[in-house]
């Protein structure tokens, strides 16, 4: 049986700065020690109904370096085993959590352009599962659920994004709020803002802000296509709107019907409202693909499966439902019972 | 400065950078979008002339004219996203010379007929300029091309049209990579001779296709003759085409050629400062004399002086996770039908 205390202990004392993870060392050691201090000893024991899956296998995505952690902390304390699958060059990160949990299988095998070899292993994993968590990109997802067995159960989670919804961004705390939104995992993750909207903004102390974000977790590898996008989203804001630019991160302004979905690193991009209906409608084209709404309008309601408080779209509360799925309520099979009452 | 612009095209009068340079302080004056994109900038050659990237013709208006005086509009296609780009144009004087000019110079002799597989809407710019050719070609009578590709598909007897057509005599077959790939999935053949040429443009933008490149240009020595081949790079927001030599069927064309009012250089995708060896192209095209001349496009490759060998395109790194890629962007305004 899981020791969980110890555990969460051994995990709270790792250091992610070499796991290469594309964060730089500071914000992936806060991301981390998010992570972990998110982790909830009750959520994690509590009773699930059914009965439990044989074994299950965690495919993960890359970059959300923790995204792994609470799903292989569910699974081992309630003693199913698990098998998990790091995405190309998070095998560190993995293997560290697994080795600090204990009693989870890491396998490695290519996802995309899969060898003979990479087949055989995937085939192999999901024989000896009854169910297949999977993070990912669309292809790569189409691509192991034509594999799948029959009778193993699939929960897939594709991409995502989020935004925040304020009344205001011109004084601390909100505004402190929205750039530890931005900044921490570099916009990578679909609990990283695409946007805010507010109904009042001060760019300068968005700027401040996004400063001192810098300054407390520098911005770590950027990766070309996200560099050029920046580039085209800084002449967009030029052009359309207001920017203020900094050393690795900026902060742009841009009127409602340029909303872009796709978060950039650490680039806070700001819209002004005056009327909710107007975010509603700036949002509607994407809203099947909305995570994660931060807010402190009371009663509003994107369609988001996920709502929290701004500052907290990167302290996802543990034993949610996942992008609105009950995920431990599919895995644990309910056993349908005979007319007369046997199992 | 249209008429400037005109005169290097037609006949290469003035210098290229002297012409680009006024060209952009023109443009500057005569665009409020692009004067609030570069109103702090003086350059003095032709890589300082502010680029604007593609996906800004998304959502901007970038018009050296007053825009209700557009007679023309492109857009860009579905393929490589819903949101499309918009190239508005006072008329297609400049885009039309600069188009056949380079077309028949890297080109050679060319056909009488022409057959399209290329998009045939409207406001699709490559359609255009099949058209335009194919207008010309024939001479006074200024046939339409044969149109083998409508909405979205072959026609169902595009082979047997192929095929009658090529028995008039040469042909030029204008198809993007997609078309013919798709052409070459229905069973058929069409003999076409050596006087015949097989112009393929545009990759296939992560589109189910059933031939690699080495495969597709195979194809078309094995199902369409012997025709020469000849590689097109264009895009909607580009008025200027760069072409490869002609190569026999069977092979894969090579580098592409800039037509001499066209510079290429590569910049590095995060600073965007100029490169040696490989990166994002940027494109400075006097006959973009409507709209903006400099712009940064998301395809990379390597520039050696006019000719360009294409690496690919800039994607979004698979490692974005769960996180909307710009890929995903596109997919899901394409199906939310925006």
């Amino acid at each position: 049986m899981l020791d969980l205390p110890a555990t969460l202990a051994r995990l709270a004392a790792l250091d992610p700065a070499g796991w290469g993870t594309g964060l730089s060392a500071d914000n992936a050691r806060a991301g981390w020690a998010a992570a972990v201090g998110d982790l909830d000893p009750a959520a994690l024991l509590a009773h699930v109904s059914g009965t439990a899956p044989r074994a299950v296998l965690v495919i993960c995505s890359g970059n959300v370096f923790t995204a792994p952690l609470p799903w292989l902390l569910h699974f081992a304390a309630r003693g199913v085993p698990t098998i998990v699958k790091p995405a190309s060059g998070q095998e560190a990160a993995v293997r560290a959590m697994a080795t600090a949990i204990g009693g989870i299988d890491m396998r490695v095998w290519r996802g995309t352009d899969a060898t003979a070899d990479d087949l055989a292993a995937e085939a192999a994993a999901l024989a000896e599962v009854d169910g297949v968590l999977a993070f990912g990109g669309a292809p790569a997802m189409q691509a192991i659920r034509a594999r799948l067995p029959e009778g193993v159960v699939w929960l897939p989670f594709g991409p995502r994004f989020g935004v925040g919804v304020v009344s205001a961004l011109t004084h601390a705390p909100l505004v402190e709020a929205a750039a530890t939104d931005f900044a921490l995992y570099d916009g990578h993750g679909c609990m990283s803002p695409a946007a805010y909207f507010a109904r009042a903004i001060d760019l300068s102390a968005l700027a401040d802000a996004m400063a001192d974000a810098e300054a407390r977790w520098p911005r770590g590898e950027i990766d070309p296509a996200d560099a050029a996008q920046t580039r085209a989203r800084i002449l967009l804001a030029r052009a359309a709107g207001r920017k203020i630019v900094g050393s690795g991160w900026a902060v742009v302004e841009l009127p409602l019907d340029h909303f872009s979905p796709v978060a950039l690193p650490r680039v806070l991009v700001v819209h002004p409202f005056t009327d909710v209906q107007k975010v509603r409608a700036a949002v509607a084209p994407w809203r099947d693909r909305l995570g994660t709404v931060a807010t402190d309008l009371p009663g509003l309601f994107l369609g988001a499966p996920r709502m929290c408080a701004p500052g907290r779209m990167q302290h996802p509360v543990c034993g949610r439902f996942h992008d609105g799925v009950d995920v431990l309520g599919a895995l644990w099979r309910q056993r349908a019972l005979r007319p007369d009452g046997t199992a | 400065m249209r008429d400037r612009v005109r005169a290097f095209v037609e006949a290469g009068e003035g210098d290229f950078t002297d012409l680009a340079l006024a060209l952009f302080r023109w443009q500057r004056e005569n665009n409020a979008t692009y004067r609030a994109l570069a109103d702090d900038v003086e350059p003095t050659t032709v890589e300082e002339i502010p680029a604007v990237p593609v996906a800004l013709f998304q959502s901007l208006v970038l018009t050296s004219f007053p825009v209700e005086d557009a007679r023309v509009v492109f857009r860009t296609s579905g393929t490589t996203g819903a949101v499309r780009g918009v190239t508005r144009l006072r008329d297609t004087t400049v885009y039309d010379l600069g188009a056949w000019r380079h077309f028949q110079a890297s080109a050679g002799l060319l056909p009488e007929r022409v057959a399209s597989l290329c998009p045939d809407d409207p406001d699709s710019s490559l359609g255009h300029m099949v058209a335009h050719f194919s207008a010309t070609l024939s001479g006074p009578s200024a046939l339409p091309p044969l149109a083998l590709f409508r909405a979205g598909a072959v026609v169902p007897d595009a082979w047997r049209q192929l095929a009658a057509a090529a028995m008039l005599g040469p042909v030029l077959l204008a198809a993007t990579a997609f078309a013919l790939d798709a052409l070459f999935s229905h069973p058929g053949q069409a003999t076409l001779g050596p006087g015949s040429l097989v112009m393929v443009t545009g990759g296939f933008k992560g589109r189910a296709v059933r031939l690699d490149a080495p495969g597709l240009y195979a194809a078309v020595r094995d199902r369409l003759g012997t025709p020469r081949v000849i590689g097109e790079y264009g895009m909607t927001e580009l008025s200027s085409q760069l072409w490869t030599d002609p190569v026999p069927a069977g092979a894969v064309p090579g580098a592409f050629v800039a037509p001499p009012w066209l510079r290429v250089y590569a910049v590095d995708p995060v600073t965007g400062a100029p490169v040696q060896g490989e990166g994002l192209l940027r494109f400075v095209d006097l006959a973009n004399v409507d709209t903006v001349l400099a712009i940064e496009t998301m395809d990379l490759g390597v520039v050696e002086g006019q000719r360009v060998t294409l690496r690919g395109r800039l994607a979004g790194a698979e490692a974005r996770g769960c996180s909307l890629r710009a890929e995903d962007f596109l997919e899901a305004v394409k199906k939310a039908g925006v």
